[in-house]
């Protein structure tokens, strides 16, 4: 764990965040594994982990493109001409939505969306609990 | 826990997705061979080369007969509930894999079997040991690759035959006003391969010209059209699934025929805008304003396949009629792409598969790496696969594709003879004077094509897979699919890259053992950059420490 906090204060910015010694996150949020495990959960903070991963998927979502962005930079000129097409009709396209969606649910981004677990937080560290008591448990 | 069940789930649904793709491709084989259904057997030297694997007879028999037996063991694997072998593993898989699996304990019972118990085990209060889920996860893949795509690639390959390379036109440049324009948006070969039949009938032709047409042509969206691109041409690839909108947006197309995936409901208002007629043709997949012309859910109307087929071609005649006047717009980029490439090629081109596994042990070519995929509005369309694949170029690596990331290199001129000069300089001569260093190989259930390359190269090289310089690159991955796709390669043994993570990041065992924990296991694992350039270079410096290894740099 000292490596990267040290890192950090040192104001190294290759893995923004970390948890405990295994799992890093790159500074657009891409879980990577910084060091392999040996043992099993060794009782850490659960709650370091969640911050850390929250984070990491706020990250993540910056580097979404927007419609903007494939309009100006996608390689093919005939799909920017019948973006620009459409835009001049008013046609709605997935780029449209895509940006409309935006900010993409950080739950579902973790895929920590617990609608096949209704009974089962139990299993869940305390500190996480809390998050599901309304209707993301359902 | 909670983050391996909904990938479990993921998983799950797309091989169901795969697999419902493969059960009506492999139900029109045996239909053709019981003569229920109208269609020639064209591929009856793979079937017979199959069905030797399989360890059926093959000697004095009938082909239907011999087909027939082919089927049932594939449709075995596909849904038997009774735990015994998995036939297609034991026939098509290397045996040091099985051995892996094996120990795994992860050899499907069958493809329905891992589905309903994926779903059983992720249900409330079930499996709440987030490692015997992910063993479930890899049934899952075992039988998403070879239910999923083997079988469904062998059913295809002994109906429509294996084909042979071609040349085509590709992009929006290729529609043709005044022509009646009919686009087959979706995945499933059968009825596609009769509209495109009926389509080029003296009838129907004549039809199209008495409306004051100049002819019939079609055009494919997503993998509908790839896999008939090369079997029996006459369909031009247009676009992937991601820009079908931009597609009707042309006011070109008189009649969009949608079958199963990948086909967005958001179509339906485009279509509407242009007066352009959308026919959904499955009835696992409606669309609200579609008219439907579509096989029940028995298949019970199969048998008037070529009815359907001329209903469907009469319904773009008639809809040509009556969209005159409506504005349309061609933007003028098209170009040529040489699609078709298969192990028989490879064979063909080369006489076996020494002449490329030599070039590969002695350096010419750095490596292998399929590159396959669907968009990913996440990741910058299409420009994130051509990113990654210019790296590759450069790097001397031969890419294999197929499916919706093969079309950002079909429309740039990746799969034409020219794009030789973007490789490395050592390597123009062996691509010279017919080769494009993109090999395109169908639709995405040919990732079996892909794989049976892969195994070719092996097998010369005397090498386990996972020793090889291979991958398998998925940049812009976005759907279910996607994640038994990746998976698939991943179980052979080939690592897999991507720019688009999978919804993982709430777990940190689920991390561990998608990026790590499988390397000692599988020999490979998953790594993601959403930087395309600095995931070529990932990929590049693997396949290097890959051939250090192997001595052979």
């Amino acid at each position: 764990m000292s490596e990267q906090r040290d890192g950090e204060e040192r104001g190294e910015a290759a893995h923004f965040h970390s948890h405990r010694t295994l799992i890093g996150f790159d500074e657009h949020g891409i879980p990577t594994v910084t060091r392999r495990a040996d043992h099993g959960d060794d009782g850490d903070d659960p709650g370091a982990f969640i911050r850390d991963y929250t984070k990491a998927v706020a990250e993540y979502r910056k580097t979404f493109p927007t419609k903007r962005d494939v309009l100006e930079k996608t390689p093919d000129p005939a799909v920017r001409e019948g973006l620009l097409r459409a835009e001049q009709l008013g046609i709605d396209v997935a780029f449209d939505r895509f940006d409309r969606q935006k900010p993409q649910c950080g739950f579902g981004l973790a895929a920590f969306v617990v609608k096949s677990a209704i009974w089962d937080l139990a299993a869940l560290p305390k500190k996480r609990r809390g998050a599901f008591a309304g209707p993301t448990a359902t | 826990m909670i983050v391996a069940r909904n990938l479990l789930r993921a998983t799950a649904a797309g091989t169901a997705q795969h697999g419902a793709h493969a059960r009506e491709t492999i139900l029109a084989l045996k239909w053709a061979a019981e003569g229920k259904l109208d269609l020639p057997i064209l591929g009856a030297q793979k079937a017979l080369a199959t069905a030797k694997a399989f360890g059926i007879e093959t000697e004095g028999r009938a082909l239907n007969d011999v087909v027939v037996e082919l089927v049932d063991a594939l449709l075995d694997d596909l849904s038997r509930t009774e735990p015994k072998d998995f036939k297609t593993i034991a026939a098509c898989a290397p045996p040091e894999r099985r051995r892996v699996w094996e120990a795994l304990d992860i050899i499907p019972i069958s493809a329905y079997h891992e589905v309903f118990e994926a779903l059983h085990r992720t249900g409330c209060g079930v499996d709440g040991d987030w490692e015997s889920v992910m063993r479930q996860y890899l049934r899952c893949g075992l039988a998403f690759a070879f239910s999923g795509v083997v079988g469904a690639n062998i059913a295809t390959d002994c109906l429509f035959g294996v084909g042979d390379r071609a040349t085509s036109k590709v992009n929006l440049g290729a529609l043709e006003k005044g022509y009646v324009n009919i686009a087959v948006h979706g995945h499933l070969p059968l009825l596609v391969s009769q509209i495109v039949e009926v389509g080029r009938s003296e009838e129907m032709v004549a039809l199209a010209r008495s409306k004051g047409a100049k002819g019939i042509r079609f055009y494919g969206i997503c993998c509908s059209g790839l896999a008939a691109l090369y079997r029996y041409g006459g369909v031009i690839p247009l676009s992937n699934a991601l820009s079908a909108e931009l597609v009707l947006g042309t006011g070109a197309l008189d009649l969009w025929v949608a079958d199963v995936q990948d086909v967005f409901p958001a179509i339906m208002d485009v279509a509407k805008c242009f007066k352009t007629a959308v026919i959904t043709t499955s009835e696992s997949a409606r669309l609200p304003g579609a008219e439907r012309f579509e096989y029940d859910r028995k298949h019970s109307n199969v048998a008037e396949t070529k009815a359907l087929a001329e209903k469907i071609v009469r319904r773009g005649v008639e809809s040509f009629a009556s969209r005159c006047g409506i504005p349309v717009y061609i933007p003028p980029y098209e170009v040529e792409a040489e699609v078709g490439f298969s192990v028989e090629y490879v064979c063909k081109r080369f006489g076996s598969f020494r002449p490329l596994a030599e070039a590969i042990r002695d350096g010419k070519i750095l490596g292998v790496v399929n590159m396959v995929g669907c968009n990913n509005p996440k990741a910058l369309y299409e420009k994130t696969i051509v990113d990654v694949a210019d790296v590759l170029l450069e790097n001397g690596v031969l890419i294999l594709t197929n499916g919706c990331a093969s079309f950002p290199l079909m429309k740039l001129g990746y799969c034409n003879v020219s794009a030789a000069s973007r490789t490395s300089e050592g390597l123009r001569d062996f691509w010279s004077p017919d080769l494009p260093p993109v090999w395109h190989v169908g639709e995405c259930v040919d990732n079996a094509r892909s794989s049976g390359i892969f195994a070719g190269i092996a097998n010369v090289l005397e090498k386990r897979l996972c020793e090889l310089p291979f991958a398998f690159a998925s940049p812009e991955w976005g759907n279910e699919k996607g994640i038994g796709a990746s998976l698939g390669f991943r179980l052979l043994g080939v690592s897999s890259y991507h720019c688009v993570e999978a919804q993982i990041q709430g777990s940190r065992k689920v991390i561990e053992f998608l990026k790590e924990g499988t390397k000692a296991t599988l020999g490979s694992a998953m790594h993601v950059d959403v930087d395309p350039i600095a995931l070529g270079r990932k990929i590049v410096g693997d396949l290097k420490a890959k051939r250090k290894a192997l001595g052979w740099d």
